[in-house]
């Protein structure tokens, strides 16, 4: 899979593009909006992550001119301003999701993810990971062969993860991909805590491996196995 | 008190002075006059009599009024002119009377002469004039009260409509005032300097509101190269647990400000009036889709949510605002309360009723809206809930207000 990254602040840039080489994409780079206007028409891309408030030129009109030359192309926005009016326009002109900064690379990634698997899977894709395989079809984890019965957050979760394998996970950031940013309830850690529980037991319960690692003080990591 | 009415109650009372004082000079002046016409008078008749008596010719006595008697004594001539009160038969009762006393020689003879002329009594000068002068002031009050409401109704009424406008002021609309122009100095002075004033005020609060703005969106993106910078670090495989500890409490720290930030953001924006697409919402309805996100919460804390769904309100808004709204509000309603407590929701005519249980109240109750104030100064919560909230309502004209009794909290939006 390759993806262009179109951002202004070269940083931001550089770590977009190594968190997710690391997760196994191709990534290309632009950091003004000619550039990435050069890349796109001559090149193709899986998914586009666009920083829409660049310094030369609006954001908008790249989905537009990429919607034109590439429809099937996955478009990610990325804005400073977590605007409604951004995010409509965005997602009107054909872009798949939107996302504020400042993010979690993890679920920039998730996000990512989740755009492929429908745009290229028509959101018909199994994920298999050793004995875990999840049919994002149905929303169903299978652990040997056998469905586990999983709460909708504890799905999530597992989902999360497995797309964000080897990496470690912040408390944080799994707090925000399951509640969203919105809800501001200061110790959801314990939830976190207690979500991740009952995920491993039922993939224990059903004779899977522990793969769900816990980081001291950080956080938690999906290991490889 | 009016200003109007002010005003006319010194003109009034200054007048009635006036008349009264003017009705008792109008007693003297009457009197004196007829005091002197009748002395004038009967000094005359004196003479008229003295020249009869003079030409031998008969005079008619006519006691009291004419009284003639010849002195066997010489007495030099005198005159005297008084007031007295006699009986007088005619009227049958005692009257006053002014009295011409006078000796008069004639031919030899001395007589005294004695002419009276009943005159009026005080207390008819008294009832005449006060009865004058009180039909005057009644006529001043009431011609007083049908001018004071033309002058209300006429030039009066363009003041109580800016009066209105400037009530209906706030710089959160960021609309400019509309003053009803006059004819009148004074008032349309005022209305100029209003005007600039209330301008002054919108400029500076937009630039202002536009600096916060400004100032939050470019912290964005460093504080996004900051997270993203140490989210990378804490991948490092040769990190050892304090490193990594301490790398995540960064993390953590720089998560908050960014939420801060967001929340400072919403803030503003809610004041831009940011969200201007409304539709009709079923409070009821989200009411639903807030609670069933807590819903990890209220079972964690195993809260007892009663939710006494009345009559649903349908609400004309925009759907964000709804949402961030009844979100801060059950947001709240769990995070201040304790171990297997209580969250009542209520739909009541026009009006959300949310309480809890929760520990007594350590800041302010009229503090509670403000911006940063918290109930518990360590918590991790930004304390921008409630401001967010009371924000949301004053931007649609609802009322927010917020009640304790018997360690319930409750929070009360009246949506009409």
């Amino acid at each position: 899979m390759k993806i262009l990254i179109v951002e202004d602040e070269q940083q931001l840039l550089e770590s977009i593009s190594g968190y997710l080489r690391k997760q196994g994409f191709i990534c290309e780079e632009a950091d003004t909006w000619l550039k990435a206007e050069d890349k796109l028409l001559l090149y193709q891309y899986n998914i586009v992550i666009l920083d829409i408030t660049l310094p030369d030129g609006n954001g908008l009109d790249l989905i537009k001119l990429l919607r034109n030359s590439n429809p099937d192309t996955g478009i990610l926005i990325v804005s400073a301003k977590n605007s409604l009016d951004d995010k409509l326009t965005g997602l009107d002109l054909g872009a798949d999701d939107y996302i504020t900064k400042p993010f979690h690379l993890s679920e920039l990634n998730s996000r990512i993810n989740a755009i492929i698997r429908r745009k290229y899977f028509h959101g018909n894709s199994h994920i298999i990971h050793n004995e875990v395989e999840i049919d994002t079809a149905s929303k169903q984890a299978i652990v040997n062969n056998k469905p586990l019965n999983l709460t909708k957050k504890e799905y999530d979760l597992l989902l999360y993860f497995i797309t964000n394998k080897n990496r470690v996970l912040t408390k944080d950031a799994i707090a925000e991909h399951l509640w969203g940013d919105n809800i501001d309830l200061a110790d959801n850690f314990d939830f976190v805590y207690t979500h991740i529980k009952n995920l491993r037991k039922k993939i224990l319960q059903e004779g899977g491996t522990d793969y769900l690692k816990t980081v001291y003080g950080v956080g938690y990591k999906f290991t490889e196995s | 008190m009016r200003l109007l009415q002010k005003t006319n109650r010194y003109y009034f009372l200054f007048t009635a002075i006036l008349l009264i004082l003017v009705g008792t000079l109008l007693y003297y002046i009457l009197t004196n006059i007829t005091k002197n016409e009748i002395t004038e008078k009967l000094v005359h008749n004196k003479t008229r009599i003295a020249e009869q008596i003079k030409n031998n010719n008969d005079v008619i006595e006519l006691p009291p009024v004419i009284e003639i008697s010849a002195l066997e004594l010489f007495q030099v001539n005198r005159l005297i002119v008084n007031d007295t009160v006699m009986f007088d038969p005619v009227e049958n009762d005692v009257e006053p009377f002014r009295q011409l006393d006078a000796i008069e020689n004639i031919h030899g003879k001395t007589y005294r002469i004695i002419l009276r002329q009943i005159i009026l009594e005080p207390h008819d000068y008294y009832n005449s004039i006060a009865f004058t002068i009180i039909t005057a002031i009644l006529l001043l009050l009431i011609s007083l009260y049908l001018l004071n409401r033309l002058i209300l109704r006429n030039i009066w009424r363009p003041f109580y409509y800016n009066l209105e406008s400037i009530k209906n002021f706030a710089l959160q609309k960021n609309k400019s005032i509309k003053l009803l122009s006059s004819n009148i100095t004074e008032f349309s002075e005022l209305n100029v300097s209003i005007e600039k004033l209330t301008e002054k005020a919108n400029a500076d609060y937009q630039s202002q509101k536009e600096f916060i703005e400004n100032a939050s969106h470019e912290m964005q993106t460093p504080l996004s190269v900051i997270q993203a910078k140490l989210e990378l670090f804490l991948q490092s495989e040769n990190l050892n647990e304090e490193q990594a500890a301490q790398i995540k409490s960064a993390y953590t720290s720089v998560q908050r400000i960014s939420k801060l930030n967001n929340a400072l953001l919403l803030l503003t924006k809610i004041g831009n009036n940011h969200f201007v697409q409304k539709e009709n919402i079923s409070i009821a309805e989200a009411l639903e889709k807030q609670l069933l996100h807590f819903d990890d919460f209220i079972v964690a804390t195993k809260l007892e949510v009663d939710n006494i769904m009345g009559k649903d309100i349908t609400v004309n808004a925009s759907r964000p605002h709804i949402e961030i709204l009844l979100s801060n509000l059950i947001d709240n309603a769990i995070k201040h309360n304790i171990y297997q407590g209580k969250i009542k929701i209520e739909l009541q005519g026009r009006s959300l009723v949310i309480s809890n249980t929760g520990k007594p109240l350590t800041v302010n109750p009229n503090q509670l809206f403000e911006r940063f104030k918290k109930g518990n100064p360590s918590s991790a919560s930004l304390g921008l809930g409630l401001s967010i909230s009371k924000k949301i309502c004053d931007i649609n004209g609802w009322q927010m207000n917020y009640t304790t009794k018997n360690e319930m909290h409750t929070f009360l939006v009246n949506f009409s």
